[in-house]
């Protein structure tokens, strides 16, 4: 099967282009914030920044960007950084990059300016422990204090501690006032949590058209359009308005039959996190006419789902298709909760093998790249019992160890050797 | 000083043997000691720590990723080989994501394992997490009723308090020895206690106590450099290491140790409100401690200054994260205080040669007379 055969036509998104734009934006408005009277907060990684929209506050991001991923000396250099002050490689290393910035003087740096940003607060909808104690690392080295908001796991009941969520968003709430020195706006949290809803509503109806054969997208454009939520901006109605802009020309493609990749054969899903510094992981397996099409890390990350009771992975109906009405701040935030208590299926840890499998038997894959991940114990989690069980389900499986932001622990060789092996049983 | 008590140590190293024979309902294994204890034993069973034996493995590999501490993977060596077979049951609360793998993993593929999964909150402090917690409690009370035909009532609970309270408070009295100028009780001793109170019945426990106590009565103290192991280790051979050049552990800040018992549980008209409240305000572990003002550093620094530690040894299994957090941060907190740090990583056993080398060199640094 070496080289590809073109079985079906392309076209470049369209939506494209006005990603970028707001990307532009995105980073135009984080590095202006104070210039434009804004309040700033370190945050990014989940969800549930329709409380800061409450704010009218900016997101300087705790995930890297590509600004840093591009360079990779630079890369390892913040890497060392951290290291060097104690945080040793099994620390998170996401959020390591942050750090590794931070004793270098360059987190937040406003391109152009010698000015850094300071925000004012980190907050965040906190999904893993290594998450929270990272934070807890930066709140203490810049002097500014955490608001975490603690995403319940009850098993086998995920919307069991709704009340706890929602007593912490109220405190949260309260504390960014103080933080931020201005009063709460609940028409704009009102606004923000049916922005959160639309955009993550609208990611997991593009996840679903992945079904299709041939995938409307690649797992790498489906990737790309998640920056919005790592940027802390799905409760911006520009976010929102630009998913549902996607979504309609997903589903025009799939309408018209446009394939993200015209050599479309084999069908793979890619699990985990991805080496970020590096931009040929998900195009390598094209030259075997593989594709990956799924991932359960980014569909649950950033869309909301649930698996029915036949076990099958459902896109629930937004609350005011249900006839909820967001009216006021509780029932925002009770929405908010619904958003991400029983339909963030990332969070459910010791289903995730089931769901994986339920995924790839959903989306017509044909095997399954797992990626393990050296410096994120949250998405190794269970990782290996998803190997096995996608063994015993007889679906071809291979795995290569990797750091996502560390490329001193990725061998790229050793990769694609992987590959090579793993995509000769479609020859 | 006289021979060291054996009581202890006896009662660890027979632990499977223990537990095999326990008389009530049978054992509850657990995985952390965030487990709400009392309600298992209020329902007849005999909860006891899961621990491995520092020996290398290879059963784990096809279900923990290759980062993950010789802690997880020894305990799921164990379950995996039938060490365990006697449980009738694992019960976990949410803790670090690697032992919440262990444990998955264990339902997977050990069989006949009944388990129960807690949530326990990691933002301890806010006020909602007691009623978090209990809430999970009740539903841990509810299935260990329904599953096992049992009834776990207010009496029933309360005479867990009890049981536990009481256990607790002796062994803080051992504590309590170790602030003499020249301590009378051995590291090992110390640690010894600890590990054998998490794997036996709280009443046996507490005779033993009560047996060391008394045994104690006829000791006279040593001059000593006086240690504090803080982090995770389950290992005497850190103990008897640093025994062996002049420093004595006089107390800890160990989930195997000091964490697991210094906090009682106050007694309360809602018996599972009183628990949850004892295990969310508990001395904490770093994954429990993740927002400012930080618990964990004031609570360490307390307990070197009021035990007089001029040496702290911070120990955690390679690859834990929550740990390495922490540590820079405890180990700037200490220094700031005069208290010499040596930061150490063990994997499945001890590194002795090694270990003593840079204990060796520390104690020097310390300018003190190596014994």
């Amino acid at each position: 099967m070496q080289g590809t055969d073109v079985l079906y036509p392309t076209r470049p998104l369209e939506c494209f282009s006005k990603m970028k734009e707001l990307r532009r934006k995105v980073a135009w408005d984080t590095w202006n914030s104070r210039d434009n009277g804004r309040p700033l907060a370190l945050s990014g990684e989940v969800g549930a920044t329709a409380i800061l929209g409450a704010f009218d506050a900016e997101v300087l991001p705790s995930m890297p960007t590509g600004r840093e991923m591009r360079d990779l000396d630079w890369v390892v250099k913040l890497n060392e950084a951290a290291e060097t002050k104690g945080y040793g490689r099994d620390c998170c290393a996401t959020l390591r990059i942050a750090l590794g910035a931070h004793f270098l003087g360059t987190f937040g740096l406003i391109p152009g300016k010698e000015e850094r940003l300071v925000p004012d607060v980190v907050f965040s909808l906190a999904l893993c422990q290594g998450q929270m104690k990272a934070h807890q690392s930066y709140a203490d080295h810049m002097g500014i204090s955490t608001v975490h908001i603690e995403l319940p796991y009850s098993h086998p009941r995920p919307a069991e501690l709704t009340d706890y969520f929602l007593s912490q968003c109220h405190d949260a709430i309260e504390r960014l006032e103080k933080a931020f020195g201005r009063p709460c706006d609940d028409e704009k949290l009102i606004e923000g949590v049916r922005n959160e809803w639309r955009s993550r509503l609208a990611m997991a109806r593009i996840a679903e058209a992945q079904k299709v054969v041939p995938a409307p997208l690649k797992l790498k454009n489906f990737i790309s359009f998640v920056v919005f939520a790592w940027r802390g901006w799905n409760h911006r109605p520009e976010a929102a308005d630009f998913y549902e802009m996607a979504l309609a020309e997903v589903e025009e493609r799939v309408r018209e039959g446009i394939a993200g990749f015209g050599g479309e054969k084999v069908r793979l899903l890619h699990e985990g996190t991805l080496p970020w510094f590096s931009n040929q992981v998900l195009r390598y397996p094209e030259k075997y006419s593989g594709t990956y099409v799924a991932s359960w890390t980014h569909f649950t990350n950033s869309g909301a789902f649930y698996q029915n009771d036949e076990g099958h992975w459902q896109v629930p109906p937004a609350p005011w298709e249900r006839g909820l009405e967001l009216k006021d701040r509780d029932s925002a935030l009770r929405a908010l909760a619904e958003l991400y208590l029983p339909y963030l299926m990332n969070n459910f840890v010791m289903e995730r093998p089931e769901h994986r499998l339920s995924l790839a038997q959903d989306w017509n894959i044909d095997g399954a790249v797992y990626a393990l991940d050296r410096g994120c114990i949250g998405m190794v989690t269970v990782q290996l019992e998803s190997v096995l069980l996608f063994k015993e389900a007889g679906i071809p499986v291979v795995s290569y160890e990797m750091c996502c932001t560390n490329p001193a622990d990725f061998d790229e060789g050793y990769y694609q050797t992987s590959i090579d092996a793993f995509m000769d049983r479609w020859r | 000083m006289s021979s060291m008590y054996s009581g202890f140590h006896e009662a660890y190293e027979g632990r499977h043997d223990y537990a095999r024979a326990y008389p009530g309902r049978g054992v509850l294994g657990y995985m952390c000691t965030y487990v709400p204890e009392e309600v298992a034993y209020a329902a007849g069973f005999l909860p006891v720590r899961i621990v491995g034996a520092h020996e290398p493995e290879s059963v784990t590999a096809p279900h923990l990723f290759n980062m993950f501490c010789a802690y997880c993977r020894d305990m799921l060596a164990h379950g995996l080989t039938g060490k365990y077979d006697y449980l009738k049951g694992v019960v976990h609360v949410s803790c670090c994501e690697k032992i919440r793998n262990t444990y998955d993993s264990w339902l997977r593929h050990v069989p006949d394992t009944r388990g129960y999964y807690l949530f326990m909150p990691q933002y301890i402090w806010h006020r909602g997490a007691v009623a978090a917690f209990r809430q999970e409690m009740e539903h841990f009370r509810r299935s260990l009723e329904q599953d096992w035909s049992v009834s776990i009532g207010d009496a029933g609970l309360d005479r867990a308090i009890e049981v536990y309270n009481e256990n607790r408070s002796l062994m803080r009295q051992v504590y309590d020895l170790m602030l003499e100028e020249r301590p009378r009780i051995l590291g090992e001793e110390l640690m010894a206690m600890g590990l054998s109170s998490q794997v036996m019945d709280k009443v046996d426990h507490s005779r033993l106590v009560r047996e060391f106590l008394a045994q104690v009565e006829g000791r006279s103290g040593d001059s000593v450099v006086r240690t504090m192991v803080i982090g995770q280790t389950d290992d005497l051979a850190l103990a008897q290491l640093l025994e062996s050049m002049g420093a004595r552990v006089v107390v800890d800040e160990n989930c195997f140790g000091l964490r697991y018992f210094w906090d009682q549980v106050t007694p309360g008209d809602d018996r599972l409100t009183a628990i949850a409240t004892r295990y969310v305000e508990r001395a904490p572990c770093p994954v429990k401690d993740p927002q400012e003002p930080r618990r964990r550093v004031p609570f360490v620094k307390d307990l070197a200054k009021r035990y007089g530690v001029a040496l702290a040894v911070i120990i955690y299994p390679k690859f834990c994260d929550p740990h390495g957090y922490d540590s820079p941060v405890l180990t700037e907190a200490l220094q700031g205080m005069g208290v010499e740090v040596l930061e150490l990583e063990h994997d499945f056993t001890i590194p002795v040669g090694q270990f003593r080398t840079r204990i060796e060199a520390t104690l020097e640094m310390l300018q003190l007379e190596v014994s």
